[in-house]
Order: C-alpha cells, then sequence, then structure tokens
C-alpha cells in the first residue's frame, strides 16, 4: 500500500491503494465516486472515461500509482450543487440517454472535446466520441445534444 | 505486481540492470489489457511514464528525433511531424480512439511489435532507428532489425527504448499511410500500408513500401517497389503492376479478414497510395 495524491475535481485528494491499483478501481472503490462505469476494462468501450491533465483517457487502462500531481475529472465534478453542467442539460433535452450506462464516458469525452475546441466541427464531435460505444441510442441524438452544448455555451458567452 | 516510480532515466536503468525480471510500463495500453487477461505476470514493473526526458519532439541535424512517450495524438498534432514527416502524424491518428492516442506511446507500440502496430511500416518506409540504453551504454539498431517476429524485438532485460529517428523527409519526397480496418475508429487493421517516394517530375525515382498485418512482422514490397521505379505517376502502366504487389506479402485467414482479401487489398491500397503520390507531387 502506498500513499497517492492528485487533484480530483478541484480538489487536492490522497488515497491509500495497492501500487497496481487501476484509477477505476480507485475511484469506484476507494474513493466511492461510482459515477463512471466499467464496461470492458480493456479500453475498448469507454464507460471508464475521465479527463486526466486535460485529455480522454481510460480509468482502466491506467494505474493510480502513474498520477501522482494530476489533474483528474470525473463525471461527478461535471455540474455543481445539483446544478447540471450544460451538456448534462444538452443531453437530457434532446434524448441522448437511454439506459445510461454510457453516459458518463460520453459526457466526459465531450467535455475533453469542449475544453479543447469550443465550436467543434460534427466530425471533430464524432472523432471525440468514437471511443465511446453506446449501444441503446445510435449516436445520432449524442452528437446533436453535444452540438447544442456548444453552441448554448458559445451564446452565453462561456 | 509492484508498480515502482523511478525519478529519473538513470535511476530507472540501474533499478532495472539490478532486477532483469522487473516489467516497464509506459502508457499501459497494451501492458495492462495483458495484465487483466493473464497474459502476462511480472513481479515488478517500473513506471517511466513521468519521465520528462523521454518525452521529447527535436529536429537535429537533418533528422527528426522522437522520444519513446511521445504519445500518439502528440504525434498526429505535432507541426514538426506534421512537416518533415505527415505519414507518420497519419499512422498515429488512426490508431485506436482518442482515449488510446491520449496514452499509448511511440515506445509502446514500437516495444509491443505487433504485426497490425500502426507506426511501424510508417517508421520502417522512413528509414528510422532506434535507441536503445542500458546502465552499461547504448547502442542504435536499425528499426528493420530491431523487430524479430510478432511480439519480439532484439530489446535486451534492461534496455530501455529511448529514442527513435529518422531522416526528415526532403522537398523531392512524398508519402501515403492508410490503414484499412473493419470501422474507421478502435480497429486492429486488416492491412496497412506505408509508402515513401522521390520524384522528379511525378517519375518515380525510388520509392519504399511497406505492410502490416500481412506477415509476422512488416513486410517490404521490394520487387514492386523495383518495378515501379522510372515509371511515371501518370502511366496507365500502374495497375498492371501494383495488381500482383499482394504476391510479395504473407497474410493468415483470421476473424478479421481472409488470407485473400488481404492479399488483394495491399495491391489496392498500394494503387490508392500511387494516386495520392500523383495528386500530391501536381500540388
Ligand atoms: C482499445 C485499444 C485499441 C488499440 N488500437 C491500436 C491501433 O489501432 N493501432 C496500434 O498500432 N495499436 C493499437 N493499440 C495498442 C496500443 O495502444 C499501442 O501499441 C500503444 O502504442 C502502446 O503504447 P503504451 O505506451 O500504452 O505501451 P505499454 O502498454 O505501456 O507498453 C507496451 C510494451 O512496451 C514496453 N515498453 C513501453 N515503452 C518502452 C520503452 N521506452 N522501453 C522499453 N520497453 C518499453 C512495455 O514493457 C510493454 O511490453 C490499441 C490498444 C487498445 C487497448
Ligand atoms: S471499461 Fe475502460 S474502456 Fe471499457
Ligand atoms: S444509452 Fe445505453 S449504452 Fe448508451
Amino acid at each position: 500500500m502506498a500513499v497517492y495524491t492528485f487533484t480530483l475535481n478541484g480538489k487536492q485528494t490522497s488515497v491509500e491503494v495497492p501500487s497496481d491499483t487501476t484509477l477505476l478501481e480507485t475511484l469506484r472503490e476507494a474513493l466511492g465516486l461510482t459515477g463512471t462505469k466499467e464496461g470492458c476494462g480493456k479500453g475498448e468501450c469507454g464507460a471508464c472515461t475521465v479527463i486526466v491533465n486535460g485529455k480522454a483517457a481510460n480509468a482502466c487502462l491506467i494505474m493510480t500509482s502513474q498520477l501522482a500531481g494530476a489533474d483528474i475529472r470525473t463525471i461527478e465534478g461535471l455540474g455543481s450543487d445539483g446544478v447540471l453542467d450544460s451538456l448534462q442539460t444538452a443531453f437530457v433535452e434532446t434524448g441522448a440517454v437511454q439506459c445510461g450506462y454510457c453516459t458518463p464516458g460520453m459526457l466526459m469525452s465531450a467535455r475533453a472535446l469542449l475544453l479543447k475546441k469550443s465550436s467543434p466541427s460534427t466530425e471533430e464531435i464524432r472523432e471525440s466520441i468514437a471511443g465511446n460505444l453506446c449501444r441503446c441510442t445510435g449516436y445520432a441524438k449524442i452528437v446533436e445534444a453535444i452540438r447544442k452544448a456548444a453552441v448554448s455555451a458559445r451564446e452565453r458567452g462561456v | 505486481m509492484d508498480v515502482i516510480t523511478p525519478q529519473n532515466l538513470q535511476e530507472a536503468l540501474e533499478e532495472l540492470a539490478k532486477d532483469p525480471c522487473a516489467g516497464v510500463l509506459a502508457g499501459g495500453t497494451d501492458l495492462l489489457v495483458k495484465w487483466k487477461s493473464n497474459t502476462i505476470n511480472p513481479p515488478r514493473v517500473f513506471t517511466i511514464l513521468g519521465l520528462q526526458e523521454l518525452n521529447f519532439i527535436r529536429e537535429e541535424e537533418g533528422r527528426l528525433c522522437i522520444g519513446p512517450l511521445v504519445t500518439h495524438q502528440d504525434l498526429a498534432e505535432s507541426a514538426v511531424v506534421q512537416r518533415h514527416a505527415p505519414l507518420l502524424a497519419k499512422a498515429c491518428a488512426q490508431v485506436g480512439s482518442l482515449q488510446i492516442r491520449n496514452r499509448g506511446t511511440i515506445g509502446g507500440n514500437l516495444v509491443t511489435a505487433s504485426p497490425a502496430g500502426d507506426t511501424i511500416p510508417a517508421l520502417v518506409v522512413l528509414n528510422a532507428s532506434v535507441v536503445l540504453q542500458s546502465a552499461q551504454g547504448e547502442r542504435q539498431v536499425p528499426l528493420r532489425e530491431f523487430i524479430t517476429g510478432p511480439g519480439k524485438t532484439v530489446l535486451q532485460p534492461g534496455e530501455l527504448l529511448t529514442a527513435v529517428s529518422f531522416p526528415c523527409m526532403e522537398a523531392t519526397e512524398v508519402g501515403f499511410y492508410r490503414k484499412l480496418g473493419q470501422r474507421q475508429a478502435m480497429a486492429i487493421s486488416i492491412v496497412n500500408l506505408a509508402l515513401k517516394a522521390t520524384l522528379e517530375n511525378a517519375v518515380i525515382k525510388d520509392i519504399s513500401i511497406a505492410c502490416g498485418s500481412v506477415g509476422p512482422t512488416v513486410v517490404e514490397l521490394k520487387r514492386t517497389a523495383n518495378r515501379l521505379k522510372g515509371h511515371s505517376l501518370d502511366t496507365s502502366e500502374l495497375r498492371n503492376i501494383v495488381v500482383n504487389a499482394g504476391d510479395e506479402t504473407n497474410p493468415i485467414s483470421d476473424i478479421r479478414a481472409s488470407e485473400e482479401y488481404r492479399r488483394q487489398m495491399v495491391g489496392e491500397l498500394l494503387y490508392e497510395g500511387l494516386q495520392s503520390l500523383r495528386r500530391q507531387s501536381a500540388g
């Protein structure tokens, strides 16, 4: 066991876990943040997507011990005090959620894209979620929701 | 599995020398998948991901030198790589998904030595070599000799791959990279093909062609390359030359595609590549 310290959703966080604990296990089991999902456990489905130092990454393929000092954002860090993030609102309003299992990962991939590009093209939106599988929606609504969120953020000037 | 974090390259090399059974962990997109499926189970791994001295892209005396920790996404987006080796940027952009490209490194791609590895054919036509460093010293090995079989390289216990380098492409050179998979994202290639050619008024003076997923390691189409030399990219002869290009490869049938399909696609991708070179040479 060792103690690892990083910034999680804006707060300095320390956890004590074995050195071969994945970030996904640390989030879900050591920290009780179960918003991040496990699908395949091997990088293929994107259900576990989080943002590490501004970039989308699969939490199932990162060791917690590789994250000392990193800045990590999870689905729990979107929105605040019960107010939804603009992407979450757009997903709800567009009907981009069915069973919801892929949704946290989709939202984090989309957030990572919008962090980098405030006006992404449809092609860029599709590319940003190419590593996120959804077995329900058929993706069209998800792409539309991300586009809507980008437009509304621009209109609000944020 | 104990994950140990050396503080610098020197320390990593010294620790590896003492503990040759230990593994090396970079982005983890190959190693952790194998570890989770119990294909490998090293008692200890050294994570080198934090070693900033292994994360660089430099232009040095006409060569592009790339640190092993540079990720596929950083390579795909690098202006220097796009200028001096656009076909490598293209190959990196085709790897997995954004999540995988944000973590997976070029060093990990080469050491994994998968027959389908996307950077390998690109780096072969670029005439790349790798630097292998241990506590005892370093050696430089041409990439063509580095990979000896599927998943096999000449890397010795205690050695790290510490750089990849190749000559920057010249103004007279043009390149191409194409991956054929079952879907555009996240697919292991059925066939991939890299090309680099020297042109003079659209005539092929020199050409290198390398394909992945059609043999145990990357396959270079030397006979076809020889037949193409001296031909203009505008001639209709090209079709006849590329049609049998697949005969130089040795593919297998698997769940992704049959041997026959792969062989045929080698010729098709090559033809597509030559058409792309023609468009590039026309400006
Ligand atoms: C879902 C998914 C999709 C993928 N799609 C593709 C694809 O389309 N194309 C493709 O080519 N690959 C693909 N890969 C494979 C993988 O992402 C790449 O090979 C990647 O480049 C590996 O780099 P890494 O840093 O993650 O390596 P790691 O997993 O950290 O290491 C891989 C191997 O290399 C060794 N190693 C790493 N760096 C060094 C070094 N500097 N010195 C010595 N040894 C070293 C490790 O010990 C290990 O044996 C995919 C993987 C996944 C999980
Ligand atoms: S659980 Fe991580 S990608 Fe599927
Ligand atoms: S909504 Fe069910 S998997 Fe996407």
